[in-house]
C-alpha cells in the first residue's frame, strides 16, 4: 500500500463498527512514518488498551507526537527508526454537541452561553447523530491547513453503518434547514402569524408550557451559527474531493455486508469523493496460511512425528473452520469485482491488537 | 444450549447442564442494546423467533437511529410480528393519539414546521420512537426491541427523563413518568446488552450498565456475551516454544485457536471482577454464513 501514501495528503477510513478501523488507521500512520511522513492519525474512539499503548491518556487534547513510541516498537524488532514522524489526536467524543457550538460559535461566546442555558440544550447535548462526523471532518480541515502534517489520516467516528460519515452533513443541514428556522426566527413573517403559531400552541397542548418558547430559543440561536456552519461545511466537502485525497473501506469477511458496501460504494462515485479500495481485516487463511485441508497433510504432519490420532484431532479442528475459510474467499472474491479497486487483505490476530509492536506487524502486512 | 456462566471460570464444554431458562426473555418489554457489529439484531430476532414458538404473541420491534423506512407491521410467523420504527410516522401517531380531535391532528401535522420538529427538534425524535414501544407492549405477551448501538440507545433512554425534569406537569409529563416507571420496573422490563469477548464491546457494555444503573437503579442489567469459540481438544504439544519456523497450517490453524481461546478467557476473567448485573449468558460462536441460519440455531439454542 505504499503506492496508496504516494502524493495523498489525506486518508479517510470508513467502515462499520467492529472492523478494526482504528488499528487500520494507526497501521496506516506507523507504515507512513516509516516511508519518512510526516503523519498524524484522527481518532474519534479507540479501545483503551491501544490508546493507552500510543500515550494518548488525555481525551480531546492537542495532537501528541508518539514517534518516539513507535520507534521503540521498531526497535525491540530489530529494526530502524522511522525517518518520518507520528502524532496521533484523540477529540473528545462525550460532549460533542457542546464542542459544536463551541466551534461554531467561534469568538461569540456569548452565544454559546446562551444556547448552553437553555434546557432543551440538555437534551440535545447527549447525542445528536451527526455532530461527531462533522467535529471529525472539521478537525481534518483544520490540521490539513495547519501545515504542519504532510499526511492526515482519519479514522471515522464509529458507527453501525459505513454511509454514516458520508450522509452526516446532510443530516445537519437538514436541520439548519433554511426556510424551516426561518419561520421560526422571524416572527413577522406572514406564515408564521398564519399558521405556525396555531399549531405550536395546539402542540403545546402535548407538550406541556414552556416547551415551545425553549425551542424558539434554541433555534434562533443555532441559526445564528448556521451561515458559518454552511461555509465549514462546503470547505469540507471541496477539501474531501481533491486528488490528494483516498478513502478506504476497511471491513472484516464476518461483518461485511453486501449491501451496505454497494452503496457506499455508489455513494462515492456519486459525490465524486476518490475511492482507493478495502482494506480487510481479521482475514483467518492469512494468519494460518491455508484455506483448504490438502491431501498431502496427512503424510507431512506424519512425517513430523504426528500420530494417526493427533493428525485426525488436527484435521476436526480445520473442518470446524472450513466455513469460516470458505465464507472468507467468498467476501474477498466479492470485492474484487468492484472495478477500479484495490483490495489488502490483512491477518485475523489471536488477541486484540493493543500494542505498538503489533501495529507494526499490521502496517508491515500493509506495506 | 445456552450456557448461563456462574462464576468467573469460563469451562465452554462443561456447561451443557446448566440452567437454562431464559430469565431474560420473561419481561414484556425486552430491550436489546449493544455496540454495532456484536449480533445484536441476530439475537433479537431469535429471541422473538423463540418467544413466539412458545405461543407468545410477540413483536419484533427494529429503532433504527436514523431510518425513514416505511413502517410497516408484518406477520412473520405464527405469533410473530415485526415492524421496523419510522420517527415522522411514531410523531403522527402520537400527535393524533394525544389530540383526539382528528381535524386538529391533521392541521398541524400537515404543517412543515410540526414535521420538521417530529424529525429534527432534540428529544421529540426519541421521546416518540421510545413512547411508540412503550404503547405497543400493551397488545403483546412480549416486545422485543432491536435498540440503535449503545449511545443512541442511551440518549433514548434518557430522554423520559429529560421531559420529566424540564416540562412538569403537562400532559408529555404524565406519559415520560409512566415510561420510566415501565422502564424502570424489573418485571416488566428486560434491558439486555450483548457483547463479543473483545476489549472494546465488553468495555462498552460495562459503560452502558453503569450508566443504566445510575438512571434506573432496580433494574439491573442482563448480559449475553456472544459468539465465544470453545476450545479445540488438546493434542498435547506445545506450539508456542516452536516459534523458529513456520508452522504447519494445520498447527498453524490450532495455536491460533487456542490462543483466541486464551484471549478470550482473559476478556471473561475480567470482565468477572467488573461486571454487576445479573450473570451473564454465554452462546457459543455459530458458524453459518447465512444471517437465517443462524437466527434459527440461536432460536434452538434459547428454546432449549
Amino acid at each position: 500500500m505504499r503506492e496508496l501514501l504516494d502524493g495523498r495528503k489525506v486518508l479517510v477510513c470508513c467502515g462499520s463498527g467492529g472492523v478494526g478501523k482504528t488499528t487500520t488507521s494507526a497501521a496506516l500512520g506507523v507504515l507512513a512514518a516509516r516511508e519518512g511522513r510526516n503523519a498524524i492519525v484522527i481518532t474519534i474512539d479507540p479501545a483503551k488498551r491501544l490508546a493507552t499503548a500510543l500515550g494518548l491518556e488525555t481525551l480531546g487534547g492537542d495532537p501528541t507526537d508518539i514517534t518516539a513510541i513507535v520507534n521503540r516498537a521498531l526497535g525491540a524488532q530489530g529494526l530502524p527508526p522511522a525517518s518520518g514522524k507520528l502524532a496521533a489526536i484523540m477529540p473528545d467524543s462525550e460532549k460533542t454537541f457542546e464542542n459544536f457550538i463551541r466551534s461554531m460559535a467561534g469568538t461569540n461566546e456569548g452565544l454559546a452561553k446562551r444556547l448552553f442555558k437553555t434546557s432543551i440544550y440538555k437534551i440535545f447535548a447527549q447525542e445528536f447523530s451527526g455532530t461527531n462526523e462533522y467535529l471529525a471532518m472539521e478537525k481534518l480541515f483544520d490540521l490539513y491547513n495547519s501545515g504542519r502534517y504532510d499526511l492526515v489520516i482519519l479514522d471515522t467516528p464509529p458507527s453501525a453503518n459505513t454511509l454514516t460519515f458520508l450522509d452526516a452533513p446532510k443530516r445537519l443541514a437538514e436541520f439548519f434547514d433554511d426556510r424551516i428556522i426561518r419561520w421560526f426566527v422571524e416572527p413577522g413573517s406572514r406564515l408564521l402569524a398564519a399558521g405556525v403559531r396555531k399549531a405550536l400552541e395546539i402542540l403545546e397542548r402535548i407538550t406541556g408550557r414552556g416547551f415551545i418558547a425553549e425551542m424558539l430559543d434554541f433555534v434562533s440561536g443555532l441559526f445564528e451559527l448556521r451561515a458559518q456552519f454552511i461555509e465549514n461545511l462546503r470547505q469540507v466537502a471541496r477539501l474531501l474531493r481533491q486528488d490528494d485525497v483516498a478513502f478506504l473501506m476497511v471491513t472484516s469477511p464476518e461483518r461485511l455486508r453486501k449491501e451496505d458496501t454497494q452503496a457506499f460504494v455508489r455513494k462515492l462515485r456519486e459525490d465524486a469523493y476518490p475511492f482507493w479500495g478495502f482494506v480487510v481485516n481479521r482475514v483467518l487463511s492469512r494468519a494460518i496460511g491455508a484455506t483448504k485441508w490438502a491431501a498431502e497433510w496427512d503424510s507431512e504432519l506424519a512425517s513430523q512425528g504426528f500420530d494417526a490420532k493427533q493428525i485426525e484431532t488436527l484435521r476436526m479442528n480445520f473442518r470446524e473452520l472450513q466455513p469460516q475459510l470458505q465464507h472468507e474467499a467468498d467476501a474477498s472474491e466479492y470485492l474484487k469485482n468492484f472495478s477500479g479497486t484495490r483490495v489488502a487483505l490483512v491477518a485475523e490476530r489471536s488477541s486484540d491488537v493493543h500494542s505498538v509492536s503489533a501495529l507494526v506487524g499490521i502496517a508491515d502486512e500493509l506495506a | 444450549m445456552i450456557l448461563l456462566w456462574k462464576g468467573p471460570e469460563f469451562k465452554p464444554y462443561s456447561c451443557a447442564s446448566m440452567d437454562l431458562t431464559a430469565d431474560w426473555l420473561k419481561q414484556n418489554l425486552v430491550l436489546v442494546v449493544g455496540k454495532g457489529g456484536v449480533g445484536k439484531s441476530t439475537l433479537a430476532q431469535a429471541a422473538a423467533h423463540a418467544l413466539a414458538a412458545r405461543g407468545k404473541r410477540t413483536l419484533l420491534c427494529r429503532v433504527l437511529q436514523m431510518s425513514e423506512a416505511e413502517q410497516v407491521l408484518r406477520e412473520r410467523a405464527r405469533n410473530l410480528w415485526e415492524v421496523t420504527l419510522n420517527p415522522t410516522e411514531c410523531f403522527r401517531e402520537y400527535v393524533a393519539m394525544k389530540l383526539r380531535v382528528k381535524t386538529l391532528a391533521t392541521f398541524i401535522l400537515g404543517n412543515r414546521v410540526m414535521q420538521y420538529l417530529g424529525k429534527a427538534a432534540p428529544g421529540v425524535r426519541e421521546m416518540v420512537l421510545l413512547g411508540k414501544f412503550w404503547h405497543e407492549r400493551t397488545r403483546y405477551d412480549h416486545v422485543v426491541v432491536d435498540m440503535p448501538s449503545t449511545g443512541y440507545a442511551l440518549t433514548m433512554l434518557h430522554t423520559p427523563f429529560n421531559f420529566a425534569s424540564l416540562f412538569p406537569g403537562g400532559p408529555i409529563y404524565h406519559d415520560a413518568m409512566a415510561m420510566i416507571g415501565t422502564l424502570s420496573d424489573p418485571v416488566q422490563t428486560a434491558i439486555v446488552a450483548v457483547a463479543l469477548a473483545e476489549e472494546m464491546p465488553v468495555q462498552e457494555s460495562l459503560e452502558l450498565a453503569a450508566k443504566l444503573r445510575a438512571l434506573m437503579p432496580k433494574n439491573v442489567a442482563w448480559l449475553v456475551m456472544n459468539r465465544l469459540i470453545s476450545s479445540p481438544e488438546a493434542v498435547g504439544l506445545d506450539f508456542a516454544a516452536n516459534g523458529s519456523r513456520p508452522l504447519h497450517p494445520a498447527l498453524a490453524a490450532l495455536s491460533h485457536r487456542l490462543l483466541r481461546v486464551r484471549a478470550q478467557k482473559e476478556v471473561l476473567d475480567g470482565l468477572a471482577g467488573l461486571w454487576r448485573g445479573h450473570p451473564p449468558v454465554l452462546i457459543p460462536e455459530i458458524q453459518r454464513t447465512a444471517e437465517a441460519e443462524r437466527v434459527r440455531e440461536i432460536e434452538a439454542l434459547v428454546r432449549a
